[in-house]
């Protein structure tokens, strides 16, 4: 990745954060493709707008700032 | 003092992120797919976790790979957070795959799944991804981790 795919990525990861709790994400590179209430939902809407290969996840459901894992 | 040069060959290069809390982390991004329907492949993000045996993807992954919770194994583990329930499916063989602009690296993996509904993290554990690779180095001052396929 480029410093600047680098920087896009975090600009998409902070406002996927916010906006999207619990909900899952599929991007393309550092576009937001789809959101949804399920995978299957989110696949559907990427394929739809011809992303055969997104990148999924879920945004976790609470807020907080540190993570132990 | 002594100095160990570690080899330099190919590797893949992966960014931190910040998907859980504030703070950035290594983040692997990794195609999942079963040995017998490889051509469904589910691409997705898990945090390097080298305090995990296992690594743990979303159940609903594996619902899109066609596994099914009716045939999963259901198993306990502790974690950070204190005993939790998960699901292995045994008899079923993995492909991870992880790559970058110039190396693909595929490998076998046994991964656990989390109970339906569960928004846990998914995180890439030690017996089925690091021992896929020779090394893996660790950049925290860059933020990012480099793979080095076995």
């Amino acid at each position: 990745m480029t410093k600047n795919e680098v920087i896009e990525l975090k600009k998409l990861d902070k406002r996927v954060k916010k906006d999207f709790r619990g909900k899952w994400v599929a991007r393309e590179g550092f576009e937001l493709i789809a959101v949804a209430d399920t995978l299957k939902e989110a696949l559907r809407i990427a394929r739809e707008k011809g992303v055969d290969k997104p990148i999924v996840r879920q945004v976790p459901r609470e807020k907080h700032r540190y993570s132990f894992f | 003092m002594s100095e160990t040069s570690l080899p330099k060959s190919k590797f893949i290069r992966q960014y931190y992120r910040s998907v859980y809390g504030q703070i950035l982390m290594p983040v692997i991004v990794i195609s999942l797919a079963t040995s017998k329907r490889r051509t469904i492949q589910i691409t997705t993000e898990c945090l390097l976790d080298s305090g995990s045996d296992h690594s743990i993807f979303s159940f609903e992954i594996a619902d899109e790979l066609g596994l099914r919770y009716k045939n999963a194994l259901i198993e306990t583990g502790v974690g950070f957070g204190g005993r939790f329930r998960f699901t292995s499916f045994p008899g079923t063989v993995f492909l991870g795959t992880v790559s970058d602009s110039s190396l693909t690296h595929s490998f076998e993996m046994h991964p656990r799944f989390h109970e339906p509904g569960s928004d846990a993290p998914q995180v890439l554990g030690r017996l089925d991804f690091f021992n896929a690779f020779e090394h893996i180095e660790i950049f925290e001052s860059g933020k990012y981790v480099d793979l080095y396929p076995a």
